[in-house]
């Protein structure tokens, strides 16, 4: 999953090289769409999602510092940009079909699990989605999500501890 | 002669709360990671703005500065010029304003002419 992007090409994005640009968005391009759709639990929110995360690298590439290793940036960019973007379309995601969708009784285990993941709080998804996604230890997430490490492990037990209560009664389906 | 493994075998067996932490656990960890759409980063190149981003406090910091040696510009001028006929501090000011604002405006055209 974590993409290799080669220095050069990083540098020459950063000033603006579009063919570089699209060299480091084919890189990442399977990690944001994965962060945005763990954080969304919809492909077609991903996609959206994923295109904000895109432009937002594009305008905000000047501010990478090329001393510092490119993927915990992109990380914390792609993950606070697909936040964002969930905060701000809020009032209008709650549709009808969507609701009915996310209320229906889940038809197998994973989907069980998907929607107790989707059930969670924001903060909390986030860590989840950067734990077992990208296998990030706390200390990683909290530079990510710009927390302090203590939240971070707070934050993970109560997810949790939330998502073993609420697929308790489907344990034996879950193995 | 039972090891760890063993063990924690046997408590998991007997204990459901702990079974369904490692089952949790390992579903979290399987969970499947998606291939993106194709097209997306066509899309996405389609969709960026044409012009090169810049930092926007780049353009904050040279127009205050061209404001800046605009004034002081002005203002040397206006304190050199003896044959000058005296003028009050408001006609001073103004004069250092206009002298600034075509200074300013003359850069911009040459700016936006690049």
């Amino acid at each position: 999953m974590t993409p290799d992007v080669p220095r050069d090409t990083l540098l020459r994005a950063r000033l603006g090289d579009r063919e570089a640009f699209r060299s480091v968005l084919e890189s990442v391009q399977k990690l944001a769409y994965n962060i945005a759709y763990r954080l969304t639990w919809n492909t077609t929110d991903a996609e959206d999602a994923t295109q904000e995360v895109f432009l937002r690298l594009f305008r905000n590439f000047p501010q990478y510092d090329p001393t510092q290793p490119f993927l915990p940036w992109f990380r914390r960019l792609a993950t606070n940009c697909v936040l964002n973007w969930k905060e701000k379309r809020r009032p209008t995601s709650e549709l009808p079909e969507q609701i009915a969708v996310h209320d229906a009784a889940p038809a197998d285990s994973s989907e069980r699990l998907h929607q107790a993941i989707r059930e969670l709080p924001q903060e909390y998804q986030a860590c989840v989605t950067l734990k077992y996604l990208e296998d990030l230890g706390v200390g990683e997430i909290a530079q990510t999500l710009q927390v302090p490490v203590g939240t971070v492990k707070t934050w993970l037990f109560r997810a949790r501890e939330i998502l073993v209560q609420k697929l308790k009664p489907y344990v034996e389906t879950l193995l | 002669m039972m090891t760890n493994c063993d063990e924690t075998r046997e408590h998991l067996e007997s204990c459901d709360d702990c079974r369904l932490h490692v089952v949790v656990e390992a579903r979290m960890r399987t969970l499947p990671v998606l291939e993106p759409p194709k097209g997306l980063v066509e899309r996405a190149m389609k969709a960026l703005p044409r012009t090169v981003p810049v930092r926007r406090e780049f353009f904050r910091l040279a127009a205050a500065a061209v404001m800046l040696i605009g004034l002081t510009v002005a203002a040397f001028r206006a304190g050199l010029d003896q044959s000058a006929p005296v003028m009050t501090m408001k006609e001073r000011t103004t004069h250092a304003f206009e002298t600034t604002s075509a200074m300013f405006n003359a850069w911009r055209s040459e700016t936006w002419k690049q």
